[in-house]
């Protein structure tokens, strides 16, 4: 009975106005062809620009410090200077907009989130994979926004995500799973039942609230018929021994290697196709030889050159940890391409500048997904493309035919399909 | 057993010879929490599943339970129909051959994911007395109202004037209104944010944990005091007295004050503290590790203490970005701002308080001179070399932007208090905005007059504002 009731509810959409039943949501893609996926990353206390930033635009430019750690794969990212959000204010803030574009984070007061760009994919291709999407952090919010701007948990415990995806249960765990995604359906029932009941004699902002109310309850409905018919399945099997989890707070460097470890054995496995991931940006001492001070008061360098020094070290290590994930990904294969030609992987920053916070100039570098790479796109940081039109472009990249998002005002110029 | 270090170390050790773990943990079984819920119905051992309770007539204790535990969830008497949903689902689940506290589980899940329970439901209007009972309850102590606040409100008397002040009085003086203090100074004065930035080490080496600690713990029972004692908002400016132990009164300066704990100490002259402004916890939420920004500040106190944030920069301005190199001071960056007509207008404002307080690092420190990597003298404390260097002298000293001029944090904070009523406005807006979840908007601005000139007869108290926060219109309706 009650998946008749769901079911009724999915094809006519009755009683709550919920925006993106529009939307063909985890519905298979019309367009068949070589998987695509995205990872996106943010490290969110910003990149030196100095360090990162080529002199030059086009081909030839001359790697930058950062850049040299990545030199092996040179042809297969581009660097992408002058970005940011327009209506995107200079604060730490910025975080919450960084893969939203939702307008005056850092105002606070009024401020709602809209849906992130992970999110707007995993509506469209999520229902390919046994996860729609990973988000995934190292501490606090992470970067994915549900449609009613609301936060989508982050997991924090790379363990917990390599069980959930690739271990499976004992016979009685599986049941009693099975017990609660049942329970849960129930209850959602009987609280969906009441939504008439109680949207009378309420003010437009209590009205406004539950609608979200009842949207999240609608797409924890899905998320459970879901996680029912992908429970029946065999988890895929991986080539790796159960994660161990980090417990030092402050070890970016192990922190981030477990993080894009994870992410890689999730879409070699294609257990996911979308990926976001929130780096450390702790205030503590990261554990880094010739690292003495805290990360984010490094980031607050005020041209000390003992601190640009220090922060230097730090981001090396990102830089590093970034190498890394590209290499996995350009060594597997699938249907005889790499697994890094059919991911993209943007890996940027919510600020230009941490030392004043600045959300100007992004550091963006996107690396993989079958673009013709190795160039320095140089736009006007003063008045730039919106970074939405990168995003677009992205999207279109995954076969996803919007012609907007966030702020976009087209897809980005300069970035081409590879022959 | 892991040794780091340990061959080492010759500082002082601490030896722990045993550890006792002492029980039970519960004083009774099964606890209360568990009793209020399931009454006094029978626990069984369950095969593979513990303890499970038990009932010999499932579908009216089930009912029973559900009956209590919702009107308890939503805060409110409930009408049959309400039940109802929730009791159909324990009885469907029961159906399902589920186990009756599995089947009752599911129901009270149903109800705590209910928006009944998630949200406060608040009718435009005057509030009824539940919707008042939670509103009072949340706002001093952060939780649903007890049983006597419900029941005031069953009966319609929670709203005569006489009654509410009563019962704000004995919420005010249980111990749940830690929570008021917690909640609403963790947020007016961002001590939630202490961690927000660590200091920077080669600067300020005296900074740890037990420092910072102290300093939230000042601001905390220093609000405390004025909220016991009914003292004058005025003190929020400036006090002659602090709460301290022996850890911040060191930092501060003040001799005579040893050891752990917090005591109530009168100020000497020239402490050059008191007040919030002055205190640790918010000059060091005010600054990042390492640099100080009179604009920051200078914007902060406007907006925490007067009540009047200046508005945003215009777009398309840079921050300053700070340079340590000892090349320009924030002053002299800052000129170059106050110089343009249109940054002028505001930067009047807001400079003036970031001036004051620019004689107080990051770290909450008093300071004749900035701390510097750069270029500067060497520095000794206690025949020890300090890894930071001195640089150049502070100066605290500018004018109002009504042109009054002041010297220094004592003269700044004077002048301050020449407008008791604005600290009182400020202060009366921000409680009304925690206490109601929305700012006070234009048109309520005669209910915080209102709410000004009858504390102002009666010496500013904070207590006294408090319960007329209680008392006024904005509270009292939506």
């Amino acid at each position: 009975m009650s998946l008749d009731r769901r079911g009724f509810l999915r094809a006519a959409g009755v009683s709550l106005a919920l925006p993106w039943l529009d939307a063909p949501a985890f519905a298979r893609p019309r367009v068949r062809g070589p998987i695509r996926r995205m990872v996106l990353i943010c490290t969110p206390l910003g990149l030196h620009a100095p360090n990162f930033f080529p002199g030059q635009a086009g081909d030839e430019y001359a790697l930058t410090p950062y850049l040299e750690v990545l030199s092996e794969f040179r042809k297969d990212f581009t660097v992408v200077s002058g970005l940011s959000h327009p209506d995107v204010g200079s604060s730490h803030d910025s975080m919450y907009s960084f893969l939203t574009a939702a307008p005056h984070p850092e105002l606070r007061a009024g401020f709602r989130n809209t849906i992130s760009l992970d999110q707007f994919a995993a509506e469209r291709i999520g229902g390919e994979t046994r996860t729609p999407s990973l988000t995934l952090a190292d501490e606090g919010f992470g970067l994915s926004w549900t449609r009613s701007g609301a936060p989508v948990p982050a997991d924090a415990s790379p363990a917990r995500v390599f069980a959930r995806l690739f271990l499976e249960g004992r016979p009685e765990e599986v049941a009693a799973q099975a017990r609660r995604l049942r329970d849960g359906q129930s209850i959602l029932d009987s609280v969906s039942a009441q939504a008439g009941a109680l949207e009378a004699s309420l003010g437009a902002g209590d009205r406004e609230k539950l609608d979200e109310y009842f949207t999240s309850v609608r797409e924890l409905e899905l998320r459970i018929a879901r996680s029912e018919e992908w429970s029946k399945k065999p988890k895929p099997k991986v080539n790796a021994t159960p994660f161990q989890d980090i417990t030092t707070p402050t070890d970016l460097v192990g922190r981030t290697r477990l993080l894009f470890d994870l992410t890689h054995l999730a879409l070699q496995s294609d257990s996911t196709r979308l990926v976001t991931i929130m780096l450390l940006g702790t205030s503590g001492v990261p554990p880094i030889p010739g690292v003495s001070l805290g990360h984010h008061d490094l980031s607050h360098h005020g041209q000390d050159p003992v601190k640009l020094e220090q922060l230097k070290k730090v981001e090396l290590e990102k830089m590093k940890r970034l190498r890394d994930l590209l290499a996995k990904l350009k060594e597997s294969q699938e249907e005889g391409a790499t697994l890094l030609d059919r991911t993209m992987v943007f890996f940027s920053s919510n600020l230009g500048n941490a030392s004043n916070h600045s959300a100007r100039n992004l550091p963006v570098l996107l690396a993989g997904g079958g673009f013709r790479h190795g160039k320095h796109l140089a736009f006007d940081p003063v008045n730039p493309p919106p970074l939405s039109n990168l995003f677009l472009s992205m999207l279109n990249r995954l076969g996803i035919e919007a012609d907007r998002f966030g702020s976009s005002t087209g897809t980005l110029p300069g970035l081409e399909l590879g022959g | 057993m892991n040794k780091i270090g340990a061959a080492d170390y010759t500082g002082p050790g601490l030896a722990v010879q045993w550890v006792e773990v002492e029980g039970p943990i519960h004083e009774e079984w099964p606890p209360a929490s568990h009793r209020r819920i399931f009454g006094n119905l029978p626990q069984k051992d369950v095969k593979d599943r513990g303890l499970e309770v038990v009932s010999g007539n499932s579908a009216a204790d089930a009912e029973l339970i559900l009956r209590e535990f919702t009107r308890r969830a939503f805060r409110r008497a409930v009408k049959e129909e309400e039940i109802r949903p929730y009791v159909d689902l324990v009885l469907a689940k029961l159906k399902e051959n589920r186990t009756f506290e599995q089947a009752v589980r599911v129901g009270l899940a149903a109800v705590l994911v209910s928006p009944d329970f998630l949200f406060l439901r608040e009718k435009p209007g005057v509030l009824d007395g539940f919707a008042l009972a939670s509103r009072l309850s949340y706002f001093l102590w952060s939780s649903m109202p007890d049983e006597e606040l419900l029941s005031l409100a069953g009966r319609g008397d929670l709203a005569r004037a006489e009654i509410l002040r009563a019962q704000a009085e004995r919420m005010l003086r249980d111990p749940k209104a830690a929570a008021f203090t917690e909640n609403f100074v963790g947020q007016w004065l961002a001590l939630r944010d202490i961690d927000f930035t660590e200091p920077s080490t080669i600067l300020y080496p005296e900074f740890d944990d037990m420092l910072k600690e102290s300093m939230v713990k000042e601001s905390k029972l220093f609000f405390d005091e004025l909220l016991e004692k009914d003292l004058s908002l005025s003190n929020i400016v400036s006090s002659d007295f602090a709460m301290l132990n022996g850890r911040l009164a060191l930092h501060y300066g003040i001799p005579g004050v040893e050891g752990w704990g917090f005591r109530k100490v009168s100020l000497p002259p020239g402490s050059h503290r008191g007040g919030v402004l002055t205190m640790g916890s918010v000059l060091k939420v005010t600054a990042n590790g390492t640099q100080t920004s009179p604009v920051l500040r200078g914007a902060w106190v406007l907006d925490r203490i007067l009540g009047t944030p200046p508005p945003r920069p215009p777009a398309g301005v840079p921050a300053v970005e700070p340079d340590i190199r000892g090349a320009t001071t924030i002053r002299e960056q800052l000129a170059k701002h106050r110089q343009l007509a249109t940054c002028a207008t505001c930067h009047a404002q807001i400079d003036p308080p970031g001036f004051a307080l620019e004689s107080f690092d990051v770290i909450g420190g008093w300071r004749e001179n900035y701390r510097t990597t750069g270029r500067g003298q060497e520095v000794k404390v206690d025949g020890h070399r300090m890894p930071y260097l001195k640089g150049p002298k502070v100066d605290p000293a500018d004018a109002m932007a009504d042109g009054e001029r002041f010297g220094n944090i004592d003269e700044f904070k004077a002048l301050l208090l020449r407008d008791k009523d604005q600290i009182a406005r400020a202060l009366a807006a921000r409680l009304v905005t925690y206490a109601t979840g929305g700012a006070p908007a234009r048109a309520d601005q005669p209910e915080i007059e209102s709410i000004v000139s009858r504390i102002r007869g009666k010496g500013y108290g904070l207590r006294t504002l408090v319960h007329e926060v209680v008392q006024c219109g904005l509270f009292r309706s939506k």
